[in-house]
């Protein structure tokens, strides 16, 4: 039994006349210490299907398991216990809380959750140990990135959803994240996919999947994956 | 037509998507606005209504009154550069209801009935109020039968109904009073004894003259001047000026209440519409951080782009204030003036809907929007627009100070950020707490006005002068023994009671009750040489328990000592026992009786006012109903309080609910998204309102009592004293219903967040 498994998964925006297909008939299964790259142009879909798969939204119809229990069934309250304990999610813009520092941005996802990292020693792993205690306000963009990053990492998510987490990061940043990322994938309990415009990234990863308009166009495992050191921003 | 420039089309849109949060800024308006303007109309046409009455009547100055017809008086006031008027009067009962005779000459220019049919000569003929035939189920035209203190009895034709300016006080609690010139008397005299000559009885008459209507200036030294020169064995009974009359001093209390209420109440409001203005206008700033840096950058000045913003509030707050000047007018004065109408008799007239006084408010009001969207815009709209630019998060938070407390850091999350939200806030917060404060204190003041007179009722009516049936007699003797002997009366306590000076730091005209040595129904210990004292005299004069007050009484000057202070509602005077004016006869004017079970009460009360002598009797159920008829009108007032009240706390928590919520919706949707379940997300948002509302109302609390002290010391009237009291019940209530306003506005939030959908809010950085 594969550890997340997706079928046929439809989603369809609005209603009536102007219906939009964000995702069409999309299938897939991932199993745990795996890097995913997702891929594709902008509205392809990707930030729906993260969305779906961080239990954020509700697909429009197919099914949707992770350990075999089907996520599309549950309901309000036990999705919101799943989004709790099993999944880190590092959004596309950040999403901080402005009135809590970054130090508390990163608590804030593990207040009464057992078997977590130590917050600062998160931050500092992202390189923001120096700043753990300004509010949001006062970091640079790429700072709040990171600890968006921290935040969803912190918990040990068994499945870790990153919206472009490296789109306002410099190549050396960049790099250091992939690489904590990377490690955080080879621990053999966790799962990570990243969605990225940035087709280098797909070289380090485990599996790549490309999207184009909604549907699923190609599937591939990597069986050599490059250093990270390698690969050119 | 004009084009409308784009950022009057901005304006408009604005109001538009944003209603709901502007709603606040509307209806505060609005509230502070009918609160003022309704209070000013009420005060005005009061006002009115008196003004048209003393001036139509050609009220007097002053009026002195004595026993008996006295020569002396006369001559001096002949001899004073003053205009006077003679006039006679005396009391009759009438039905068991007492009537006061007042018979004016012919071409009296003084005190007036106000006719209220307008085809009558005030001049001429036989006037009643209205009350008087509604009683005794009479109507114009009809005769009824007057006794004379001649000993002659006549019949008199009512001509018409009036208002009197000397009995304003609803006559279901005062005397009624009977106007009519003397020809009229003359003439009903004449159609029963005809023998008597007109000329025998005019003579007759004027040796019954016993009041003097004054009217001229500087009439304080006028009196004085009289009162010096009246020999000992004068027949005064009083020498006042108009104004210091009870039954003026009772109205002019009345419209000093309505004036002062003006300022106390729409001060609060005004206050809490400067606040929720304040909050939402920097809300909106805070929001439109970055337009208004495109709009620099777009290269408008900084004139245009303030008075953009400003202008919203302007059209918002000028829609809710035209509203209040439409409001208050109309629904103010008629709940207040329910008071009035049960209180007193006054002319009917037409009020201006509108008065020049009404739009000053409102300017006012607008004035003051303006200036505080100045202030609060300006710091944010002459910032570079690079900053403007960088958007919201550019005006946040002070680092130093935050991170360097320590304790902060140790509460749960949603408390450091309620926390962090109040100060960073400080304008909102102080709206809530202020508005919550206003709240729970108006609560407190509205369940304290029927606090205070049940209080002082329940105290004097059933534990110092607990009777069942209370008597007042024509003539000074005692009917004791015939009362007692009537079926089901236990006990008598007959009482004299007189109108007497009393002096300590100040000199007070009041009562004097003589008590009989033996008292079996009035409750309060007395001794045979000092005085009980009602605490509203003593405060007036200014004594305390010890000290030594003077009397007058009898032309003879009586120094006491006071040995109790004691709470009396109804009575006001000194209480002194029979057995200190051991020389003079005992004559009482009236008695208390107590029944040995309450179902005589009624019995016993028709068959004392039956009796000959007596001038009424009245049982406590009748006592009790009249009481609760006066305090009926109160309370539409006292709710009229308790609603305004709770609408300003809704008003601002609403305010603050939704603008937490606004901002926080991004907050909300990480939140979910990281998990959170709904009541820990509601409760994030809910600590902070109800930590203010709990500081807010616990404030108020203390607020309360002062409040009430104000908006009741201006009320007092020589029907009630107060014994300020509030009941804990009271304060109980006042905290029950401000959490509960609380309560479910945050309710009703936090199933909002619910709606939050979180996808779409986290979708962008806006
Ligand atoms: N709430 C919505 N209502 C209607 N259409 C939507 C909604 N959200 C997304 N879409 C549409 O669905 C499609 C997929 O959107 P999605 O956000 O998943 O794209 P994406 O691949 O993440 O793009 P990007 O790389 O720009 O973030 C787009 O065409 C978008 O316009
Ligand atoms: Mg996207």
């Amino acid at each position: 039994m594969p550890f997340i498994e997706l079928k046929e998964i439809t989603k369809v925006y609005g209603q009536k006349e102007i219906q939009i297909v964000a995702l069409q008939q999309v299938s897939f299964a991932l199993e745990k210490n795996e890097l995913v790259v997702i891929l594709g142009a902008s509205g392809a879909g990707k930030s729906t299907l993260l969305n779906i798969l961080g239990g954020m939204d509700y697909a429009t119809s197919g099914s949707y398991k992770m350990n075999g229990k089907d996520i599309t069934q549950l309901n309000e309250k036990k999705l919101a216990q799943f989004r709790r304990r099993q999944i880190g999610f590092v959004f596309q813009f950040y999403n901080l809380m402005p009135n809590l520092t970054a130090l508390e941005n990163v608590r804030l996802s593990i207040e009464h959750l057992k078997d977590v990292e130590d917050p600062k020693h998160t931050l500092e792993m992202v390189g923001l140990g120096h700043r753990m205690h300004n509010f949001p306000s006062h970091l640079s963009g790429g700072e709040q990135q990171r600890v968006s990053i921290a935040r969803a990492i912190v918990k040990k998510p068994d499945l870790l959803l990153c919206d472009e987490p490296t789109g306002a990061l410099d190549s050396q940043t960049g790099k250091h994240i992939l690489r904590l990322l990377k490690s955080i994938s080879e621990t053999g309990k966790q799962c990570v996919v990243i969605v990225t415009h940035n087709a280098s990234i797909a070289e380090v990863a485990n599996r790549v999947i490309r999207f184009s308009d909604g549907k699923l166009v190609s599937n591939q495992i990597n069986l050599h994956p490059k250093d990270i050191e390698e690969i050119e921003w | 037509m004009v084009k409308k420039s784009v950022l009057q089309i901005k304006v408009g849109r604005e109001i538009k998507s944003n209603w709901k949060q502007y709603l606040s800024v509307v209806f505060i308006a609005c509230l502070a606005v009918t609160l003022f303007t309704g209070i000013l109309a009420n005060y005005r046409n009061f006002e009115h209504q008196l003004a048209e009455i003393y001036q139509s009547s050609h009220m007097c100055d002053a009026i002195i009154m004595t026993q008996t017809y006295d020569e002396q008086i006369e001559n001096i006031l002949q001899k004073e550069s003053i205009t006077y008027e003679k006039r006679i009067y005396f009391p009759f009962s009438y039905e068991n209801h007492p009537v006061y005779v007042i018979v004016h000459p012919d071409a009296s220019n003084m005190n007036l009935p106000y006719s209220v049919e307008k085809q009558n000569n005030p001049r001429q003929g036989v006037f009643v109020d209205e009350s008087f035939l509604t009683r005794n189920q009479l109507k114009i035209g009809d005769v009824f039968e007057v006794a004379l203190p001649m000993g002659l009895t006549i019949h008199l034709q009512i001509t018409g109904t009036m208002l009197h300016p000397e009995s304003l006080e609803h006559t279901s609690y005062t005397p009624s009073l009977l106007y009519m010139n003397q020809s009229s008397l003359v003439d009903a005299i004449r159609a029963q004894y005809s023998f008597i000559s007109q000329e025998r009885i005019e003579t007759y008459l004027s040796s019954y003259v016993n009041q003097y209507l004054l009217k001229g200036s500087n009439i304080s030294s006028v009196l004085n001047n009289i009162k010096d020169q009246l020999s000992d064995d004068n027949q005064l009974v009083y020498a006042l000026e108009t104004k210091d009359l009870p039954s003026n001093q009772a109205i002019e209390s009345d419209v000093t209440q309505a004036k002062q209420l003006i300022y106390i109440f729409p001060v609060i409001f005004y206050l809490v519409a400067i606040l929720i203005i304040l909050t939402s206008i920097s809300q909106l700033i805070q929001r439109e951080q970055k337009n208004i840096g495109i709009l620099k950058a777009l290269g408008y000045s900084q004139y245009q782009i303030l008075s953009h913003y400003t202008s919203i509030f302007l059209v918002l707050g000028g829609m809710g204030s035209l509203l209040g000047m439409i409001f208050g007018p109309l629904i103010i004065p008629y709940v207040m003036g329910m008071k009035y109408q049960m209180l007193y008799q006054l002319p009917q007239i037409e009020y201006p809907f509108f008065r020049i006084e009404y739009l000053i408010s409102v300017v006012v009001l607008l004035v003051i929007i303006v200036i505080t969207s100045v202030l609060t815009c300006h710091s944010s709209i002459t910032k570079v627009p690079a900053i403007s630019l960088r958007g919201e998060n550019a005006v946040h938070f002070k680092q130093g100070l935050l991170s360097k407390m320590t304790w902060i850091k140790r509460m749960p999350l949603n408390m450091v950020m309620a926390f962090r939200n109040m100060r960073r806030k400080w304008s909102r917060t102080w709206m809530v707490i202020i508005g919550v404060l206003g709240c729970s204190s108006l609560l407190v003041c509205g369940f304290g006005i029927e606090d205070t007179i049940y209080y002082g009722l329940d105290l004097e009516l059933e534990t110092y002068i607990p009777y069942d049936v209370t008597v007042s007699y024509v003539d000074n003797a005692s009917y004791q023994s015939q009362i007692l002997s009537i079926e089901g009366v236990q006990f008598v306590d007959e009482y004299a009671k007189h109108s007497v000076n009393i002096e300590k730091d100040h000199i007070i005209h009041s009562n004097l009750y003589i008590l009989p040595e033996e008292s079996s129904v009035f409750q309060v210990a007395y001794d045979d040489s000092s005085c009980l004292i009602s605490s509203k005299v003593a405060e007036e004069i200014g004594c305390k328990e010890e000290d030594i007050i003077r009397f007058w009484y009898n032309n003879q000057v009586y120094e006491v000592v006071v040995t109790k202070i004691v709470d009396f509602c109804i009575s006001q005077g000194i209480f002194i026992s029979h057995h200190y004016f051991r020389n003079l006869p005992f004559l009482p004017t009236g008695a208390w009786i107590q029944t040995t079970d309450a179902s005589y009460d009624e019995v016993v009360s028709n068959q004392i006012a039956q009796m000959d002598g007596v001038l009424s009797a009245v049982s406590i159920a009748t006592t009790r109903e009249k009481v609760n008829h006066t305090i009926g009108s109160i309370q539409v007032m006292t709710l009229t309080i308790k609603i305004f009240a709770i609408l300003l706390a809704v008003v601002v928590l609403y305010n603050l609910a939704l603008l937490n919520f606004k901002e926080r919706t991004k907050d909300i949707a990480t939140l979910k998204v990281l998990g959170f379940s709904r009541m820990e997300i509601g409760s994030s948002f809910m600590i902070e309102i109800i930590f203010l509302t709990c500081i807010g109302a616990l404030i108020g609390l203390f607020f309360g009592q002062p409040l009430l002290i104000a908006v009741m010391s201006i009320n007092e009237n020589p029907l009630l004293s107060y014994i300020y009291h509030i009941q804990p019940q009271s304060y109980i209530w006042t905290i029950c219903l401000t959490c509960g306003v609380s309560f479910i506005i945050n309710l009703i939030f936090a199933i909002l967040t619910h709606r939050v959908q979180m996808v779409e809010s986290l979708k962008s950085v806006e």
